[in-house]
């Protein structure tokens, strides 16, 4: 599901026809800031990703950034809704929207980071947040080593850090976790996600 | 015994059906298999219960209306569950203890039921789980702890009564120990009801019935052992059957009705009703009638047997 919003963000640039142009990039993403302004910035960007002819996410982002070298893609405001398939270990959520302030990736490495305070909130009721998650695409596993907190219908939990198949088979939450279970509780199904077909949508400013 | 039953009676409130509270260092979320595994120094807490383990497993229900919806063309296979779907049971392994009250288990493996209200204790195969209370301490080969009632169910139960019986200072004490197949305690009652070959034994005399109920006071004290359905009692050479045994602790005598017969080596003795004090070995048989030989018991007098 979160590898979805990286997925999502880095489908935005594919979209636009940057993607192809990805230099042979590092092993792990560079951490610092970029020093060189992007090659590409798309303002008021929405996007979507679609797989075997359904949506999976659509969302936005204020800002857009792509860096020809590396193949780095920057975003402010990011704002994507996932649609997980019903086969997933996502499915129980029904529709996720998710937030950061920031996100960025890497094409080359496929890796990506959404941070500044990354939050959730799905359509059976849950919410979540947490400080900031990686993506692993070559793994398919998302991670985190900040804080995690989150509650639905009958739970709340709170861990210090987690790591996650993108697929949802397993989600674990790592560091020391704490929460509470009711036993009895009577959940609603989940809602079903009614995927709307979407395009992707943006004004381009080449550099 | 009489203390367990009357604190298990005279504990905690009957528990709610509260959320579980429980920490551990990982939780792994596995959601095709409906489960969650909790691991390394695991707590789980519920209405004044605690249960700690090293690791356990989260079991999620199915969920009704998927189950139903997907039954016909995903036959056999369960929907993936997540957090804040009904949890089925809890399964903790590994050094289980359990707090309840100022009563306390221990076992192997524990398994909390949602649906049933129980926590079901078992050993490893090589020690068998215990409860405490106080000075009492059970064994069984599994304890079931009823959640909403306090009750507890014990398959062949091995029970110390260390209070039942005081005993005087000058005299050795002597614990009473019992045996059955199956030990139930009955919080409302304050009553332990053991059924299948129940067997106690305190000293040199052992008592045989198929059920026992021992009945406790309001202060956890034992009161009476009350045996049906054919007795045998025996001490030493000396053995006696009836249909009813009812043991009085404070008096610590057993009064035998219903057919009670004696027999002490070649004696026979037949009456309304056969007392044994415990402590003195004395008998007394009412509306008495038998066969006395006392040729047979002339070296108890030389060896001055205490009768």
């Amino acid at each position: 599901m979160w590898s979805q919003f990286a997925i999502a963000t880095t489908a935005a640039a594919l979209l636009v026809g940057c993607g192809d142009q990805a230099a042979p990039g590092s092993a792990v993403s560079d951490p610092s800031p970029p020093t060189h302004p992007p090659d590409v910035v798309l303002h008021d960007v929405a996007f979507a990703r679609l797989a075997d002819g359904r949506v999976t996410a659509r969302g936005t982002a204020n800002e857009l950034g792509y860096r020809r070298a590396g193949g780095r893609l920057d975003a402010d405001v990011g704002f994507a809704t996932l649609y997980p398939e019903p086969s997933s270990g996502y499915a129980i959520f029904g529709a996720v929207q998710v937030d950061a302030p920031r996100a960025e990736g890497d094409l080359s490495s496929k890796r990506g980071t959404g941070s500044g305070g990354v939050h959730f909130r799905a359509a059976r009721g849950d919410r979540g947040s947490t400080e900031r998650i990686l993506w692993d695409g070559l793994h398919d596993e998302l991670s985190g080593d900040r804080e995690v907190i989150a509650s639905g219908p009958g739970y709340a939990v709170r861990s210090h850090g987690f790591s996650a198949h993108a697929d949802g088979s397993d989600i674990t939450l790592t560091g020391g976790v704490s929460g509470t279970l009711q036993p009895e509780s009577s959940v609603p199904g989940a809602l079903s996600a009614n995927a709307g077909q979407t395009v992707a949508a943006s004004k381009a400013r080449k550099r | 015994m009489i203390a367990l039953a009357a604190a298990l009676a005279a504990a905690t409130p009957a528990a709610a059906r509260g959320p579980v509270d429980f920490t551990a260092q990982t939780m792994r979320l596995e959601p095709r298999d409906r489960r969650a595994r909790l691991d390394t120094a695991v707590r789980l807490s519920r209405d004044g219960m605690v249960v700690t383990g090293d690791r356990a497993v989260v079991e999620f229900a199915p969920d009704e209306a998927q189950t139903t919806r997907h039954r016909s063309r995903r036959r056999g296979r369960d929907e993936p569950a997540l957090l804040g779907q009904s949890v089925d049971r809890f399964t903790v392994n590994g050094n289980v203890h359990v707090q309840r009250g100022g009563r306390t288990a221990d076992g192997a493996h524990g398994v909390f039921d949602a649906k049933a209200q129980t926590l079901v204790l078992t050993g490893d195969g090589k020690e068998d789980p215990v409860l405490r209370d106080g000075s009492e301490t059970l064994t069984g080969d599994r304890i079931v702890m009823r959640l909403d009632t306090e009750d507890v169910d014990v398959q062949k139960p091995r029970l110390v009564l260390r209070r039942s019986v005081p005993e005087a200072e000058d005299e050795p004490q002597l614990p009473t120990r019992v045996e059955a197949s199956r030990l139930a305690l009955d919080r409302s009652e304050r009553l332990a009801r053991f059924t299948d070959d129940v067997v106690v034994r305190r000293g040199d005399v052992t008592v045989r019935g198929p059920r026992m109920d021992a009945h406790y006071d309001t202060s956890g004290q034992l009161t009476t052992l009350v045996l049906r359905g054919g007795v045998e009692l025996r001490q030493g050479e000396r053995r006696a059957v009836a249909q009813n045994a009812d043991y009085d602790a404070r008096t610590r005598e057993v009064v035998l009705t219903g057919e009670p017969r004696l027999f002490d080596r070649g004696d026979v003795l037949v009456g309304e009703r056969i007392a044994l004090a415990l402590d003195s070995h004395e008998v007394r048989v009412e509306r008495a009638h038998g066969r006395l030989r006392p040729e047979a018991h002339q070296d108890e007098a030389k060896a001055g047997v205490k009768r």
